[in-house]
């Protein structure tokens, strides 16, 4: 048991470290000279020769990356190209609002998808399923500023019930939090409802109709449980989709956090903010979907047994 | 993962009143129209009765599941061919910047409205749908012929190729997929090959881990080891066994992906990381429109209405070819 935890908490920091070095390939080795970038496209070739001595980036690629990582062992994510402050603490500042957002986000999403997978199934081939399955078919199309961008028109411009834009409170809030958490909600809301279903025609059922359990418990005691164990596994996987979501959903309604920070310093150039901000999102991805992988021995009996057996 | 109204047809196969039965023949123009706004009425029913009741009989036998595959084909006809030909679908030019007909709302002379420099937004989507569904389509093909290449590889190989192909692509996957197609085209610069690439590099992990999965279990099959012994190459095997077993998880996976990557790449638009302004794709025009949210709705409605209707019908078909195709999602 120990054994995997351990086993499972170097994997992921492994992937962490594979992160760091890729983001840090993408963004220092691909073309795009950042000292141009900081001095402008105009500046002088000495100007821009110093900006690189000051920058650091006259060094060659090993050496930067080297540097980068001994910063980063000590919490150090690099100096703002724009606003000469510490990125650890301009991120610092941005992430409980982000946090705020994608949690506030998360909890709509898991209330909207299991609570609608859930009628679904109960409901399945009715309109009320069917009404279901086709809205949410349209909430994954749609781009997620859109929809949005559609709320915004509709309870705001239209209905003046909340406020466009603005930050803190818990109004403007509203918005935001229900775009991100619908968009989220849709692949959990299927992935419930197609649990259910199938469980219900798993054999564990017959058995305990056999022993005479009511259906109402059969069905949200035992077949939900079933369903909800991959869900879980879904939930870290859409982790990803909240944070890119929260990118797109804080520009939108111009909302402080990590992702507008982010858009602002791409079309700063601000390269290390950029850079921290990524690594903040993959780390975060990464943290979540440990816990989900060990909180699999708590929640799916049978992995416990299989683990002990060493099948994985 | 992203099944798209997976059960609808399948489930209301007998069940639903004549009304909707009909409803196709009557909503799969209108659509059409309702985008076109030509003047073309439903066909008319002809007096004979005894034909009306065939058309009436053929559409009874019709699934609501199949009714919605003939309204996506239709929707994609029609953007691809605004795509090819938008010269004979738009009635303006895109250029067309007329001063007295600024933020004009929607309208007989402008079916979608104008916008903020009065150039017709109908005229925009339809020269739009060009880059959007190229960037739909490239991106699918580099991501998935890329993904597919690593999946294969690392699952008919195994052993330490396959472990090191998936840390890999676990590394790649760490990376939310949106966060990396901005650092991809933060450092590219802004244009539509950057776009291209940059959706298309964001959706590889994805590819590669579900073919790796299927690379493995038609492996694991004994006629895999009968071309082997019979002396077939391990390219050969690859080529003519392992990738034709997994074609028709490619195809529908691939339809799917077109979807999501009209929709990142309109993301990527709307953080002015995409397409530049001389050939704007619907996520551009969505977002010039947003500074006039509150005056003119018709500016960010349609170019939303016309991505959410071409990836809508984009998933409605690849949710149909995963049921036609994958046993296990067919009765339910």
């Amino acid at each position: 048991m120990l054994r995997r935890i351990l086993e499972r908490v170097l994997v992921s920091l492994g992937v962490i470290f594979g992160a760091v070095t890729l983001i840090f390939l993408v963004l220092n080795w691909l073309p795009g000279d950042a000292a141009t970038l900081v001095a402008g496209d105009d500046a002088s070739a000495e100007t821009i020769a110093h900006v690189r001595a000051k920058l650091g980036t006259n060094r060659s690629l090993g050496a930067q990356y080297r540097s980068y990582l001994a910063g980063l062992v000590h919490g150090d994510l690099g100096t703002s190209y724009v606003t000469r402050e510490p990125v650890v603490s301009r991120l610092a500042a941005q992430l409980p609002a982000t946090a705020a957002l994608t949690l506030a986000a998360c909890s709509v999403a898991i209330l909207l998808g299991v609570g609608l997978g859930v009628l679904s199934a109960l409901n399945h081939g009715r309109w009320f399923d069917q009404v279901v399955q086709a809205v949410s078919l349209f909430w994954v199309s749609m781009p997620s500023f859109w929809l949005g961008i559609l709320m915004i028109l509709i309870f705001s411009v239209r209905l003046g019930w909340l406020p466009v834009i603005g930050d803190g409170g818990l109004l403007p809030s509203v918005l935001p939090v229900l775009t991100l958490g619908m968009v989220v909600s849709v692949p959990l809301q299927r992935m419930v409802r197609d649990g259910m279903l199938e469980g219900l025609h798993e054999p564990y059922v017959t058995t305990l109709r056999a022993k005479g359990l009511g259906e109402r418990r059969i069905f949200y005691v035992h077949v939900l449980r079933n369903a909800l164990t991959p869900t879980v596994t879904l939930l870290g996987v859409l982790v990803g989709e909240l944070l890119s979501g929260a990118v797109i959903i804080e520009t939108l309604f111009a909302r402080q956090g990590i992702g507008r920070t982010t858009v602002e310093a791409i079309t700063q150039k601000d390269m290390p903010v950029v850079q921290g901000a990524i690594l903040i999102a993959s780390v975060s991805y990464v943290l979540v979907n440990l816990l989900v992988d060990l909180s699999y021995n708590w929640i799916d009996p049978r992995t416990r047994l299989a683990t002990s057996k060493g099948t994985r | 993962m992203k099944s798209a109204l997976e059960q609808l047809g399948g489930a209301s196969g007998g069940s639903l009143p004549d009304v909707v039965f009909e409803a196709p023949r009557a909503t799969a123009p209108r659509r059409v129209s309702a985008v076109r706004r030509s003047a073309s009425s439903a066909p008319e029913t002809p007096e004979e009765p005894s034909w009306s009741r065939k058309v009436l009989g053929f559409l009874s036998q019709l699934r609501l599941a199949d009714v919605l595959v003939g309204i996506s084909l239709l929707v994609l006809a029609f953007v691809l061919s605004c795509a090819c030909v938008p010269s004979l679908i738009a009635p303006f030019l895109p250029t067309d910047m007329r001063s007295d007909a600024i933020l004009v709302a929607p309208g007989a002379a402008h079916f979608f409205g104008t916008d903020q420099f009065g150039r017709d937004v109908f005229t925009l989507v339809v020269y739009g749908a060009r880059q959007s569904l190229l960037i739909g389509v490239f991106a699918v093909l580099i991501s998935c012929g890329v993904g597919v290449s690593i999946g294969l590889t690392a699952g008919y190989a195994g052993g330490w190729i396959d472990t090191i192909l998936m840390r890999f692509i676990d590394v790649w996957m760490a990376i939310p997929a949106i966060l990396l197609a901005i650092a991809l085209s933060t450092v590219l610069g802004p244009s539509l090959h950057n776009t291209i690439l940059a959706v298309s590099v964001a959706a590889i992990p994805r590819y590669a881990r579900v073919l790796r999965g299927q690379a493995r279990s038609v492996r694991s099959r004994p006629f895999i080891e009968a071309s082997r012994a019979a002396g077939a190459s391990h390219w050969a095997i690859l080529r003519r066994h392992v990738l034709p077993h997994c074609s028709v998880q490619i195809l529908v996976m691939a339809t799917l992906g077109v979807g999501g990557s009209i929709l990142v790449g309109s993301g990527l638009s709307f953080l002015g990381l995409g397409v530049n302004d001389e050939r704007p794709d619907w996520g551009y025009l969505l977002t010039q429109g947003r500074s006039y949210l509150t005056v003119a709705w018709w500016t960010v409605t349609y170019p939303g209405l016309a991505i959410t209707a071409l990836v809508v019908s984009v998933n409605l078909l690849g949710d149909a070819l995963r049921r036609r195709f994958d046993p296990r999602s067919a009765p339910r």
